[in-house]
């Protein structure tokens, strides 16, 4: 196929791609500029050590807790090529025909074939000019990424929750950010003055924001699509992001850390440790188990009949704060229906002997099974081994006092 | 049970089977099968993590060991028949609803109120949301199941699912936006109290409440104007005055409406993804009935006793262990202990319970 005028790959998204570099049509302008990920990592030019030394900062700032300055990032004003252009160049490489008459969001998975050939006429500097700031925040980006990937899942979930938040901060509610993202994350949004998005994907994000304004069943819900504002539809996508910046990179296991990247990580891993000291729980501390658990023990202990669910629960909670088998096991043991093969079995199983280790479910779990047995104490409590920690924290505080 | 009884079930089941076509879930290969065998009975050992490729597998699998019970896996699987489950490979799931009968607060006929729960359900899943596909099925025993066929949800999590039966149920604490039910609980209440003023009921409505007096009457006239229904739609209430009394009517009219508009599903089958559910049009082993696939019209009608029966008339003797009494196709059984000639189908219905013996 023969052009007339001159390529100017990936030229519409390149300042989205310089303030959103998680879209994942960043890899395409990755593999343009560098081929693979190896040649980034270990370049000399100045302009990628700036790019790491870039990546280094930003979780740096976030293992730290400070703000990350908004004036670091180079950023572009946003605009839209597509919207304004008729040449369409770039209509033919679209299988799916999202790219017919005008871009169809709907129909596009942002997998960047089209926009490759796209050869809207900009002049060359401006082009450069753009692709430039575009490639150093993808390049930074990709090596926060890298190196969050090679720390632990608290690293990896703080950053993943800070920059999510401080990317929603810099999103505008245009039209083109708007279905941007939704082509990119996937999700069936109807983009009109609000948003219309289908409710699988709105309960995808909601159910893990806490807020009770985000229940489904406080939302307007008409024929499978939920009716949010332009902004809610923001904190949906940001809620995704979320998701998408914990996940380790997928290259990870394939790259050998370069002594920059080691280095980068010896300086990251104290501050990151020095953050996430573990709450000492100590001594096990019956006075302090939530409702629902003493209930469960109780009347596991008088022999009522105790189901499934609320067994597993209060196993996996005593794991979870720190008890080790044999002591659940003694606990369990003054049950008349006692069995110590089978409750050993049981207990080692959902301790993890058997692959998986078992968290302990959330109170929304409980009440749904019915064995949340709630009242004024839980209050702020979103999860019963929270309980006991604030519990233990608040008698470790008063009996110091009672000491003085 | 006795190995005679068992013998008979067998042979009947295994004719049913021989006879009517399998229902068979779309993508079975990628489904669990699991089975609990006549044999095993009265005992309920299930034979699960099992996967078929072809129909003919199924049904010489079925033929050759009448089971009581039939399930397949909501879930679809890269591998159904991995031992354990993390290393099935979990594709998707359909959505699943349940309604049991003896789950069902309050009075009146369960399994009718139960059907009424069906279609409520029904309802709220096509207009609220959206859903293009599903089945009904009649459980076999004391309840009804929706499966939503609908690719859109086949990916939902298990919290995802819970929230679903949250905005089914209104079983949760924390509604409270206007956006949400709580519009259609208003709008109950409005036309709750819209009733109660036309057919002057209002008064003793308010007074069984505790409200009388001058605030009574103020309240009367409020109702005088029309204005008054709009404001209730909106949550207003602050034209009823203030008092516990008035708070506690409040609160007893958004109860009264929630219970009314809410569906009682079973949280914890809507919240399983892994879950294994009855074939369809396969027979339920402690009845005897076809867990019948029904449509939206046939519901409303639809009585097991007549219209879930898998056998026919054919005389049986049997021997009747305990008091029973029930309606079956129109005929009323009375039963007391001792022999019997029953028709085939109360004679089976009998057995699967454990009411009744084979032979004498």
């Amino acid at each position: 196929m023969k052009s007339s005028k001159p390529l100017k790959p990936l030229l519409p998204l390149l300042p989205y791609l310089s303030r959103f570099p998680f879209l994942k049509v960043s890899g395409r302008l990755f593999e343009l500029e560098y081929g693979s990920i190896e040649n980034f990592l270990t370049s000399q030019k100045s302009f990628d050590v700036e790019a790491r030394q870039l990546g280094f900062k930003i979780v740096e700032s976030v293992l730290k807790d400070e703000k990350f300055p908004s004036d670091a990032i180079k950023q572009i004003e946003l605009s839209f090529f597509c919207e304004v252009c008729e040449t369409r160049g770039c209509r033919e490489a679209c299988k799916k025909g999202a790219m017919s008459f005008s871009w169809n969001y709907m129909l596009c998975d942002m997998c960047g074939e089209c926009f490759l050939r796209c050869d809207y006429s900009v002049s060359d500097e401006l082009y450069f000019r753009l692709k430039t700031i575009a490639k150093l925040n993808v390049a930074a980006y990709l090596y926060s990424r890298i190196l969050v990937s090679l720390m632990d899942e608290r690293a990896r979930r703080r950053y993943a929750v800070r920059e999510a938040r401080r990317y929603r901060e810099i999103m505008d509610e245009s039209d083109a950010t708007l279905m941007i993202f939704a082509s990119d994350f996937g999700l069936k949004a109807k983009i009109e003055e609000n948003v219309n998005l289908h409710v699988s994907d709105y309960l995808k994000a909601a159910c893990r924001i806490r807020s009770k304004e985000w229940k489904l069943v406080n939302r307007k819900l008409k024929k499978g699509y939920v009716e949010l504002t332009r902004k809610d539809f923001l904190r949906i996508v940001e809620e995704l992001l979320r998701t998408r910046l914990a996940e380790r990179v997928m290259i990870t296991p394939t790259i050998t850390p370069t002594p920059e990247i080691n280095r980068n990580l010896a300086e990251l891993i104290p501050i990151s440790e020095a953050r996430f000291v573990e709450i000492e729980l100590g001594e096990f501390d019956a006075e302090c188990l939530p409702p629902c658990m003493k209930k469960i023990l109780s009347d596991l202990q008088a022999g009522l009949n105790v189901p499934h669910s609320a067994r597993f629960a209060i196993t996996s909670f005593l794991l979870n704060i720190g008890l080790s088998v044999d002591e659940v096991i003694s606990l369990f043991s003054s049950a008349p229906d006692f069995d110590v093969e089978k409750t050993r079995y049981q207990v080692e199983h959902i301790a993890g002997a058997r692959g998986t280790e078992y968290t302990a479910p959330a109170c929304d779990t409980m009440l749904s099974y019915h064995n949340c047995y709630r009242n004024d104490s839980c209050r702020g409590i979103n999860h019963p081994v929270n309980y006991y920690r604030r519990c233990k924290k608040a008698s470790k505080t008063s009996k110091g006092n009672k000491k003085r | 049970m006795d190995d005679m009884t068992k013998l008979y079930l067998q042979r009947k089941f295994s004719e049913y089977y021989a006879e009517n076509d399998l229902f068979i879930p779309r993508n079975m290969e990628k489904r669990e099968w699991a089975f609990v065998a006549i044999s095993s009975l009265p005992d309920f050992v299930m034979q699960r993590h099992m996967g078929f490729e072809s129909t003919m597998e199924l049904r010489a699998q079925i033929l050759s060991n009448p089971p009581a019970h039939i399930y397949y896996s909501s879930a679809l699987y890269n591998n159904p028949n991995a031992e354990k489950m993390e290393d099935k490979g979990w594709i998707g799931a359909e959505l699943i609803f349940d309604i049991d009968a003896d789950h069902i607060s309050g009075r009146g006929n369960k399994l009718q109120r139960a059907k009424k729960e069906i279609m409520k359900l029904y309802d709220i899943l096509e207009n609220r949301f959206g859903v293009e596909k599903m089945e009904i099925v009649f459980s076999g025993s004391r309840g009804y199941h929706i499966h939503v066929l609908d690719e859109g949800f086949m990916k939902l999590g298990s919290a995802e699912r819970r929230e679903i039966v949250e905005f089914l149920t209104l079983s949760d604490y924390r509604i409270t936006g206007f956006d949400g039910r709580l519009e259609e609980v208003y709008g109950c209440i409005a036309e709750v109290l819209r009733k109660a003023v036309r057919s002057g009921k209002l008064e003793e409505l308010l007074r069984r409440h505790g409200i009388g007096g001058k605030q009574k009457a103020r309240i009367i006239e409020a109702f005088s104007d029309e204005g008054v229904f709009y404001r209730i739609r909106n949550g207003d209430f602050a034209f009823l005055g203030k008092g516990k009394r008035v708070e506690n009517f409040v609160n007893f009219l958004i109860k009264a409406c929630a219970r009314k508009i809410s569906v009682e599903v079973d949280a914890p089958v809507t919240g399983d993804i892994k879950r294994l559910i009855r074939l369809p049009n396969s027979l339920h082993g402690k009845t005897g009935f076809v867990a019948k696939l029904l449509s939206y019209d046939e519901l409303e009608s639809f009585d097991p006793f007549s219209d879930a029966l898998a056998f026919g008339e054919e005389e049986v003797k049997v021997m009747v262990k305990r008091k029973e009494k029930f309606k079956m196709n129109g005929e009323v059984y009375e039963l007391l202990p001792g022999n019997a000639k029953l028709p085939e189908c109360a004679a089976i219905f009998l057995m699967c319970r454990g009411a009744a013996i084979y032979g004498h």
